[in-house]
C-alpha cells in the first residue's frame, strides 16, 4: 500500500461535474504510482464498471463510492467496504431514483439509517455537510448512523489564498466531534487541463457561458489527481489526514469482481432442477422440430445441455424460452437472432429458427467453456406497440426490481461537442449551425479536418477563443454527454436486480433502466436478454394478418424456399422496402451474385457490411463466384470450412474453426480471437490475438506464408465479420419479405407504409415502387380512408388517414367513429361532428381528403376557413361557389408533401421532364452500353458515406423511373460537399458504369437543379455513414 | 397627394452593402437556431440561388463566394432617421411607415410642378443617403406605398389600379400565417386577391382579412401616424465674443438654464442631467454630463452644479460655442420617511462628487463594485448615486492589504523552492517565513484575456508582511498587510 489514497474521485460520469473519463483516472492514478482509487460518482455508480475493467487491466484496486445528494442539498461521499455496502448502496440510490423526477434524485436520511451498513462516510467538499448550519450536529448524526469509526472529515487544499482558514475550522470540528480528519484533493479531472472543461461543464450546468459564470468557475489548475508525494507535500503539517487514507482503503473488502450476481431462476415444479426441466423441454421441443431424433442430434442436444448445466444456464433458457412462448400465444411474432441462432437448443425451445446442425453451425461460437462473459439472446420483436408488452411483460414478471434496460451513454460526438462548447465560449450561433452543417453524415469517419471545418464554419485562424475551443473540442470528445436507454437490451435478476445496480426511471414512462451499459454489464458478467424492435417483423406480422383477413393465409413456416418468381425478383434487384436487401449497397450487389437459393441469400445478407461494393472493390468472393478468380482455400484443412463460401472466410464461425484447425485453439480462445476481430476494439487487442495465432502456427510448424495468408485474411475479415446464424436468421425474414412482395404485393405495400418510418426508403419511394409494380394507390379520403392503410383489391390500396402529418391520432380516430354512426353529408356534416383544430381542417382540406364530398382542394380549403355557426340557418348549408381556381398539378405535388410526406400522382421530376431533356431516366440508364458521360437529375432519397469508403460517397437519384446510383469521388465530394449535403435536388454528370448488371454514374460534376423554387418539395434523405 | 418612399432591401442598405455584391445578412441574436438564418440577401446573391430563411450553409451551397455580416440595427435605425429628416425638408407632415418606408402628406404643400417631376426630385434626394430607393405618389397613403413597390425608380398613379394587380401579396401582408394561407388558396398577387369577395374573406379572416382587402385595393382615407420631432430642451450659442472667464459664461448659462426650465415647468417635466458642451477656440471641445441626484428644475441648484463642475476647467483657448441639454424626466412622486437614512441633500452631495471628479478626471470618482472574478483590481467604478448592482459573493476575508500602486518589482532569491530573499527598493530583506504558493487564473478562454498568478505571502524581520506575486514570469509586491 502506497502513502496516500484518493478516496474522492469524480468522472466525467458526474455528468458535468467531473471532465475525465473513469479510464482516464484510473491510467493517471497508475501515472502517479498509486494502487487505489476511489471512484465517487454523483448519485450513482455509472462510471465504477469502467474504472473497475480498466483497473483489473492496469493493476489498480479501484474502490467503489459515491456521492449522495441527500434531501436536505449536502451531499455525502461513501466508500463502499463490504458486498452488504455495495448492495446496501444499490438500494439507497435505487430508492432514490425511482422515488423523484428523472435526474432529481434525493436521498432521505431514513434510508440511511436502514441501508448505512457497510459504508464509509466522508463530509465532503464544497458541497459537503459540514458547509451547512450546525456542522457539529451533522457530524453526530453521521456517527449515530455510519459508526464513529466509519466517519471521516474530509479536507483539501487546492493552493487557493486563505483556504487554511477553512481547513482549520474542519480540522476544530473533527476534535470536537472526535473524529479522525482524512486528506483529499477531491479532484474532479485526471490532469490539470482538465480545469477547462471542468470550467465549461460548470457553466453548462448553470445555463450560462464562461464570460458570464464569474465564481461559478474554478480557481486554478488544482482539482486534478494528485501523487501521493504531491499529497504529502500540502498537508505536511497534517500526517494523519493522508495516513487515514490508507485505514480507509485498508478496510475496503469488496470490489466488482464479487459482485454476486446470479443467473435468473426459472420457478420450477418441485420434482424439477433448472437442468432437468430444461432437458425435459428441450427434449419435448426436439420431437417436434426434427421429427426423428438422430445420433448425431442427441449428441449435439446432450453436449450443449451439459455445457449449459455446468455453466449454470438453465434458468436463462427456460426464462428466455418462456418469454417466446408468451409472445407466441399472444400473437406476437417472435425469432431468435445472432449467435443464439448456432444452439440446438435454442431451436429445440423454439427461441430460434435456424436448425445449427443441418446448417453446420459452430455451437462454440455461441456458448463456450471458459469463456470471460456471457453470450445473449436476441429476439427480434416488431417494432412498436408489440414489443413493448413483451417488454412491460417481462418487468410484470421480474417485478419489483429484478428487470430492467440497460442504460446507452450518449457521448460527446462532433456536433455535440462543437454545439455546447460553442454555447459556453459564446460562438455566434451561425458558426455553430455551419459547423454542424459541414458534417456529411452523422460522426462517422469524417474527412474534414477540424481546424479546417472551423475554418469554414467561419472562425477566423485568429480569433482569440479558436484555441480554447479547438482544445474543449477534443477534451469532451468522447466523454459521457447523458444517459439514455438501450433500445432492446435488458438485464434479469431473480434475487434482485437492485442489489447489483441501481435502477433509475427512464425518460419513457414504464420503463427502468440500470446505471451501465450493456458493455459494462457484459463485463461484469451479467446476462442479458435483447427484446430487439425490427420494423419488418410488425410489416410481416401486419401482411400476414391483412392477408389473411382478405382469405389470402400465409404461413411463413410453410413458405417455398425454392421459389423462381422470389429469387428472380432479388436477381433484378427490384428490392425496395425488403428486409436487409434493400440498401444502395446491396442491390449493386444482387444483380453481381444473382442468388439463387437460400443460401446465396445468406452470404448475401453477410457480404455487404459498410463498405464500397464499386469498380475494383469488388468483393473477392463475387470475383470468385463469376470465375474471375480462382477459388483458393489458403490451406487445405480449410477447405471443409470454407468451401461453402469459396475460400474468402465471411462468417464469424469460420474464423473460430480455422483457428481450432490451423493453431489447436480451444473454443474459447477462438472465440476471444473473434471478439479481438470485431472492429471497434482496439488495434493494440486484435494485434496481441493475432500474435498468439501466430504463435500457436509456429508450433504447430505452418508455413510462414502461408501464416502470414491466414493472418491478413483474418484482418481482412475484421471489416466485414458477421455470424452465420445471425446471416441465416436475417437471410430467413429476407426470404419471407421477398416472397410477400411478390406473392402478395397489395398487402405488404400496406402494411410497410403503416408501419413507417422503417427501413431504408421513404413511404414516397415505396408508393413510386409500389407504381411501378402495377399498384393503384387511391389517395387519403375522409369517406373511404380507415386510420391505417387498406388493401381494396389485389391491385389497389387506399392511404390511411394515419399518413396525414399534421391531424392528432384522437382526431383521426373521431373522424372514423363518427363516419361509423352516419356517412357525412357534407362538408358541414362533416366539420361539425368532428370537431378539429383549425390546423387538422386545413391539412384535411389541403391534401384533397374532403374532395369526395364534392370539392376540389382549393374549395375545400375556402370552406374549412369559414366559422361554423349552430344557427337558425342550419338547414341551409353548402354556401355560394367557391371562388377559387382547383391546384394546378404543381400545387397539388407541393400539398401532397406538405400534408403525407408523398404523392399518389406524378413523381416531382415528370412534371419537369419536359424542361430537360439533357437528362437521362434511372430507367434510361439501363438500356445504355457502358461508358458514355451521361447526366441525371432527381430527387435526393439516399446520401451514404460508408467509415470505410476511404471519403467516397453514394448518392441516389430518385425520379419518376426509378433510382439512378451515382458513385462520388472524396476529392469530388469534398469540393462539393455543402451542395451535396444540402441540395434536395442534384443534376450529376458522370461516366456511366455498367457492369454485371449493376449502373452507376461516376460522377465528374454535381450542382444544384432547382426544382421550381416556389415549392417546397423535398422528402427526407436516408443519410448515414 | 401622397408620396412614399421606399428603400429595398433596407438591411442590408443599412450596411452599405451594394447589390451587385454576393452579401447576405444575419440576424443580430445569435442564441437561437432560428437566427442563423438569412435576413436580406443582395440581388447578385439571389441571382446565383441565396434565399432570405435559408441557413448560412444551404445558401453557399449555392453561392459559395457569399459575404455574411450582421444586421446592425444601429445603422437600421441611423438611416431610417436619416431618410426621416429628409422627408421633414419637403413636408412636415411624414409617417415612418415602417423601417426603410416612409410616406409623405403633401395635400398642404405648395407644390407646382408635375407629379412626375416631383417624384424624379425625391429621388434624386433619396439617392444621396442610400444607393437604391423607390418614389411612389397617389391621392392616398397606401396606394403610394403601392405605387413605391413597382416604381423604377418613381411611379405615379392617379386612378387606375391596374398596374397594381401583379404586386406580391407579400407587400401588403407579414403574417407569415396568414400569408400561408393565402398561398394555399392559390393567392399570390393583389389583383388575386382582391377578386374574391370582401363579405366572404371578413368571414373567414376577420378584420386582419378586411383591413388587407382594403388595403389591396389601394387603402381608404386615412390619417398618418405623423412623425413629431421631439421638443428639445437644449440651448445653444454661438458666442461672439469668445469668453475667457467663468463669469461671463455663467450668466450666459443662466439665461439659458432659466429658458430650459420654464419649458420643463410647461411639461410637468424636471431636470434628471445636464449635458453641457463647450467648444473653445482653437477648436478642442469640452464635454460634461452632470447626473442630477434629485431630479428638479431649481435655477439655482442647476446652476450651482454647473459652476462647480466648470471651477477647476482650465482650457488653452476662450469658448466660442455653448451648448446646454436637459434631459427631462417625471417628478418623482415619492416622499422621504422620517426614518430614512438617505442623504440630507442628494444634489450638495452630487456637487460635492461633481467637485472632486473635475479634480481628480473622468471616472475617477465613485462608488466600487466588485467584478466576479479572483482577478486582482477585478473592480469598477460606478456612480454613486447609481443603483447598486448584485452584490458578488464575498470571498474569504482576508487581512486588509495596503496596495503598492502600481506594484513594485522585485527580485526573490529561492532555496527548495520556497522564497527567502526580497530584494526591494534597492534593499535586500531576508524572509523569515513564506506560505504559498497560491495559484489563481481565469479568462484562459479568450488568448488576449487570460491571466495567471502565483501568490506567496512572506515576512521580513521586521515583522512585514508582503503579498508577492508572478505575472507573466515576473515578480512584483502587490502590497503589505496592515
Amino acid at each position: 500500500m502506497p502513502d496516500f489514497v484518493e478516496l474522492h474521485a469524480r468522472s466525467a460520469f458526474s455528468f458535468l461535474r467531473g471532465a475525465s473519463s473513469p479510464e482516464e483516472m484510473v491510467t493517471r492514478a497508475v501515472e502517479l504510482g498509486m494502487t487505489h482509487l476511489a471512484c465517487t460518482d454523483r448519485d450513482g455508480v455509472y462510471g465504477s464498471a469502467r474504472a473497475h475493467h480498466k483497473a483489473k487491466e492496469l493493476g489498480l484496486q479501484a474502490i467503489v463510492g459515491c456521492e449522495l445528494t441527500m434531501e436536505c442539498g449536502c451531499v455525502l461521499p461513501v466508500i463502499v467496504r463490504t458486498r452488504t455496502g455495495y448492495q446496501n448502496l444499490c438500494q439507497i440510490l435505487t430508492q432514490a431514483h425511482l422515488s423523484a423526477a428523472k435526474g432529481e434524485s434525493r436521498v432521505s436520511w431514513s434510508a440511511l439509517e436502514k441501508f448505512a451498513n457497510g459504508l464509509t462516510v466522508l463530509t465532503g467538499d464544497e458541497d459537503g455537510i459540514l458547509n451547512q448550519d450546525e456542522p457539529l450536529e451533522s457530524l453526530e448524526k453521521l456517527k449515530l448512523l455510519f459508526g464513529a469509526q466509519h466517519v471521516f472529515v474530509e479536507i483539501s487544499r487546492h493552493r487557493v489564498p486563505r483556504e487554511n482558514i477553512r481547513v482549520r475550522r474542519l480540522c476544530d470540528l473533527a476534535q470536537a466531534a472526535n473524529l479522525p480528519v482524512i486528506a483529499s484533493n477531491a479532484p474532479l479531472y485526471a490532469k490539470p487541463d482538465g480545469r477547462m472543461l471542468q470550467d465549461a461543464f460548470t457553466a453548462l450546468r448553470h445555463h450560462t457561458i464562461l464570460d458570464e459564470a464569474g465564481l461559478l468557475l474554478a480557481p486554478n489548475s488544482e482539482r486534478c489527481l494528485k501523487s501521493a508525494a504531491q499529497m504529502r507535500e500540502l498537508f505536511a503539517d497534517m500526517p494523519d489526514a493522508i495516513t487515514n487514507t490508507l485505514r480507509v482503503a485498508g478496510s475496503v473488502e469488496f470490489s466488482l469482481e464479487n459482485l454476486g450476481y446470479e443467473f435468473p431462476q426459472y420457478p420450477t415444479s418441485p420434482e424439477h432442477s433448472q437442468d432437468s426441466f430444461l432437458r425435459e423441454r428441450t427434449d419435448i421441443g426436439a420431437r417436434e422440430r426434427y421429427q426423428k431424433i438422430t445420433p448425431e442430434v442427441r449428441r449435439q442436444l446432450d453436449h450443449e445441455l451439459a455445457l449449459i448445466s455446468k455453466l449454470g444456464f438453465s434458468g436463462y433458457f427456460l426464462v428466455v424460452w418462456d418469454i417466446v412462448r408468451w409472445a407466441k400465444q399472444n400473437g406476437i411474432l417472435v425469432q431468435g437472432r445472432g449467435s443464439a441462432a448456432n444452439s440446438a437448443v435454442c431451436y429445440s425451445l423454439g427461441i430460434t429458427n435456424v436448425d445449427p446442425i443441418a446448417q453446420r453451425l459452430l455451437f462454440e461460437r455461441f456458448l463456450s467453456e471458459g469463456r470471460s462473459s456471457w453470450p445473449d439472446i436476441d429476439l427480434d420483436l416488431p417494432s412498436g406497440d408489440q414489443r413493448e408488452r413483451v417488454i412491460q411483460e417481462v418487468y410484470r414478471r421480474f417485478a419489483p426490481h429484478g428487470a430492467a434496460m440497460t442504460a446507452n451513454v450518449i457521448t460527446y460526438r462532433g456536433r455535440s461537442a462543437m454545439r455546447e462548447m460553442g454555447k459556453v465560449l459564446h460562438l455566434p450561433q451561425d458558426v455553430i449551425e455551419r459547423f454542424s452543417d459541414l458534417y456529411a453524415n452523422g460522426d462517422f469517419p469524417h474527412t474534414l479536418k477540424l481546424d479546417e471545418q472551423i475554418r469554414r464554419a467561419g472562425l477566423p485562424q485568429g480569433h482569440p477563443r479558436l484555441p480554447a475551443l479547438i482544445k474543449l473540442y477534443h477534451l469532451a470528445y468522447g466523454l459521457p454527454r447523458h444517459l439514455g436507454q438501450h433500445s432492446g437490451g435488458m438485464v434479469l435478476c431473480t434475487a434482485g436486480l437492485d442489489k447489483i445496480v441501481p435502477l433509475e426511471p427512464a425518460s419513457m414512462p414504464g420503463r427502468v433502466v440500470v446505471q451501465w451499459d450493456k458493455d459494462d454489464c457484459e463485463d461484469l458478467g451479467i446476462i442479458k436478454v435483447d427484446l430487439l424492435g425490427l420494423g419488418m417483423m410488425a410489416a410481416i406480422e401486419k401482411t400476414i394478418e391483412v392477408s389473411a383477413s382478405r382469405g389470402r393465409p400465409v404461413d411463413l413456416a410453410q413458405l417455398p424456399k425454392d421459389d423462381p418468381a422470389t429469387f428472380e425478383m432479388m436477381q433484378r434487384a427490384d428490392t425496395v422496402g425488403v428486409f436487409q436487401i434493400e440498401s444502395r449497397a446491396q442491390m449493386a450487389t444482387l444483380p453481381r451474385m444473382k442468388p439463387a437459393c437460400f443460401y446465396d441469400l445468406v452470404v448475401e445478407v453477410a457480404i455487404i457490411r459498410p463498405g464500397p461494393i464499386v469498380g475494383k472493390m469488388v468483393h473477392p468472393y463475387l470475383n470468385r463466384r463469376s470465375g474471375k478468380e480462382p477459388i483458393d482455400y489458403i490451406h487445405p484443412d480449410f477447405e471443409p470450412v470454407l468451401g461453402r463460401t469459396l475460400g474468402v472466410p465471411l462468417f464469424q464461425e469460420q474464423v473460430l474453426k480455422m483457428a481450432m484447425i490451423i493453431a489447436d485453439f480451444s473454443g474459447s480462445e477462438a472465440e476471444e480471437l473473434r471478439r479481438a476481430m470485431s472492429f471497434h476494439r482496439s488495434e493494440e487487442r486484435m494485434t496481441k490475438a493475432l500474435d498468439k495465432l501466430t504463435a500457436a502456427m509456429t508450433r504447430k510448424s505452418v508455413d510462414p506464408a502461408i501464416q502470414d495468408r491466414i493472418v491478413k485474411s483474418i484482418r481482412s475479415f475484421a471489416l466485414y465479420g458477421f455470424p452465420e446464424s445471425h446471416a441465416i436468421s436475417f437471410a430467413l425474414l429476407a426470404y419471407a419479405s421477398v416472397w410477400l412482395k411478390v406473392h402478395r404485393a397489395a398487402e405488404f405495400y400496406a402494411s410497410l407504409l403503416n408501419c413507417q418510418p422503417m427501413g431504408f426508403y421513404s413511404s414516397a419511394t415505396l408508393v413510386r415502387d409500389a407504381k411501378q409494380h402495377g399498384l393503384r394507390i387511391l389517395p387519403v379520403c375522409v369517406v373511404a380512408s380507415e386510420i391505417e392503410c387498406t388493401v381494396i383489391d389485389d391491385e389497389t390500396l387506399r392511404l390511411g388517414l394515419n399518413q396525414l402529418r399534421g391531424v392528432s391520432r384522437a382526431s383521426l380516430t373521431q373522424i372514423i367513429e363518427q363516419r361509423k354512426k352516419a356517412a357525412w353529408k357534407h362538408t358541414n356534416d362533416f366539420l361539425k361532428r368532428c370537431a378539429l383544430a383549425k390546423d387538422e381542417r386545413r391539412v384535411l382540406a389541403q391534401a384533397g381528403a374532403l374532395n369526395a364530398l364534392g370539392h376540389h382542394r382549393r374549395s375545400a380549403l375556402w370552406e374549412v376557413e369559414a366559422p361554423l355557426h349552430d344557427d337558425l340557418l342550419n338547414g341551409l348549408e353548402g354556401s355560394c361557389e367557391p371562388p377559387l381556381t382547383m391546384m394546378t398539378p404543381g400545387d397539388r405535388l407541393e400539398s401532397d408533401y406538405q400534408t403525407t410526406t408523398l404523392t399518389v400522382g406524378p413523381h416531382p421530376m415528370a412534371l419537369v421532364r419536359s424542361q430537360i431533356p439533357c437528362a437521362v431516366t434511372a430507367a434510361g440508364l439501363n438500356t445504355m452500353r457502358n461508358g458514355p458521360r451521361v447526366t441525371i437529375i432527381g430527387m435526393v432519397i439516399c446520401r451514404q458515406r460508408p467509415g470505410t469508403a476511404k471519403g467516397h460517397c453514394f448518392i441516389s437519384l430518385e425520379d419518376e423511373t426509378g433510382i439512378a446510383n451515382a458513385f462520388v469521388p472524396s476529392e469530388l465530394f469534398e469540393k462539393r460537399r455543402l451542395v451535396i449535403t444540402q441540395e434536395p435536388f442534384l443534376k450529376i454528370t458522370g461516366k456511366l458504369q455498367r457492369v454485371d448488371g449493376t449502373t452507376t454514374v461516376l460522377a465528374q460534376t454535381i450542382i444544384a437543379y432547382r426544382y421550381d423554387e416556389t415549392r417546397r418539395v423535398s422528402v427526407k434523405s436516408h443519410d448515414f455513414g | 397627394m401622397f408620396a412614399a418612399w421606399w428603400l429595398p432591401r433596407f438591411v442590408l442598405q443599412a450596411l452599405r452593402v451594394i447589390q451587385h455584391e454576393r452579401t447576405a445578412v444575419l440576424a443580430l441574436q445569435r442564441d437561437s437556431p432560428d437566427d442563423a438564418r438569412l435576413l436580406d440577401v443582395s440581388a447578385s446573391a439571389e441571382n446565383e440561388g441565396a434565399r432570405i430563411g435559408m441557413t448560412v450553409s444551404q445558401a453557399q451551397a449555392r453561392c459559395p463566394r457569399l459575404r455574411l455580416l450582421y444586421r446592425d440595427e444601429k445603422a437600421e435605425q441611423e438611416l431610417q432617421s436619416r431618410l426621416l429628416h429628409l422627408a421633414e425638408s419637403w413636408t412636415p407632415d411624414y409617417e415612418s411607415t415602417r423601417p426603410g418606408l416612409c410616406v409623405l402628406d403633401l395635400t398642404h404643400s405648395r407644390l407646382r410642378d408635375a407629379w412626375n417631376d416631383l417624384g424624379l426630385q425625391m429621388h434624386h434626394d433619396v439617392i444621396s443617403i442610400t444607393n437604391e430607393a423607390r418614389v411612389g405618389l397617389a391621392e392616398k397613403a397606401d396606394l403610394a406605398v403601392l405605387a413605391a413597390h413597382i416604381a423604377d425608380p418613381v411611379r405615379v398613379i392617379h386612378d387606375g389600379k391596374e398596374a397594381l394587380r401583379e404586386l406580391p401579396l407579400t407587400i401588403l401582408c407579414q403574417n407569415p400565417d396568414l400569408l400561408h394561407l393565402l398561398h394555399l388558396w392559390g393567392m399570390s398577387t393583389l389583383g388575386q386577391f382582391v377578386a374574391l369577395p370582401k363579405s366572404e374573406i371578413t368571414r373567414r379572416l376577420g378584420t386582419e382579412g378586411l383591413a388587407l382587402h382594403d388595403l389591396a385595393h389601394g387603402g381608404k382615407d386615412r390619417l398618418l401616424r405623423l412623425v413629431r420631432p421631439p421638443v428639445l430642451f437644449r440651448e445653444e450659442a454661438e458666442i461672439e465674443s469668445p469668453i475667457e472667464c467663468l463669469e461671463p459664461l455663467m450668466h450666459l448659462l443662466r439665461g439659458m438654464i432659466g429658458r430650459l426650465c420654464t419649458r420643463l415647468a410647461g411639461m410637468w417635466r424636471v431636470a434628471g442631467a445636464l449635458l453641457l458642451h463647450l467648444r473653445f477656440d482653437d477648436r478642442s471641445m469640452h464635454e460634461r454630463h452632470l447626473r442630477i441626484a434629485e431630479p428638479t428644475r431649481d435655477e439655482a441648484v442647476l446652476l450651482r452644479l454647473l459652476e462647480t463642475s466648470l471651477e477647476s476647467l482650465k482650457a488653452a483657448a476662450p469658448v466660442v460655442f455653448v451648448a446646454l441639454e436637459i434631459t427631462p424626466v417625471r417628478a418623482s412622486a415619492s416622499q422621504g420617511s422620517l426614518f430614512d437614512q438617505g442623504l440630507r441633500d442628494p444634489n450638495r452631495f452630487a456637487e460635492t462628487l461633481s467637485a472632486i471628479e473635475a479634480l481628480l478626471g473622468k471616472g475617477r470618482v465613485g462608488r466600487t463594485e466588485l467584478l466576479p472574478s479572483r482577478r486582482t483590481d477585478a473592480f469598477r467604478v460606478v456612480n454613486f448615486l447609481e443603483a447598486p448592482a448584485t452584490p458578488v459573493p464575498e470571498l474569504q476575508k482576508s487581512p486588509p492589504l495596503l496596495r503598492f500602486r502600481p506594484p513594485k518589482p522585485v527580485r526573490l532569491f529561492w532555496h527548495d523552492q520556497r522564497p527567502v530573499t526580497l530584494h526591494l527598493d534597492h534593499e535586500t530583506m531576508p524572509l523569515i517565513a513564506a506560505s504559498g504558493p497560491w495559484f489563481l487564473s481565469g479568462e484562459w478562454w479568450d488568448v488576449q484575456q487570460a491571466w495567471q498568478h502565483e501568490i506567496w505571502d512572506a515576512s521580513t524581520e521586521d515583522g512585514t508582511l508582503y503579498r508577492l506575486v508572478r505575472d507573466h514570469h515576473s515578480w512584483r509586491v502587490e502590497g503589505m498587510y496592515a
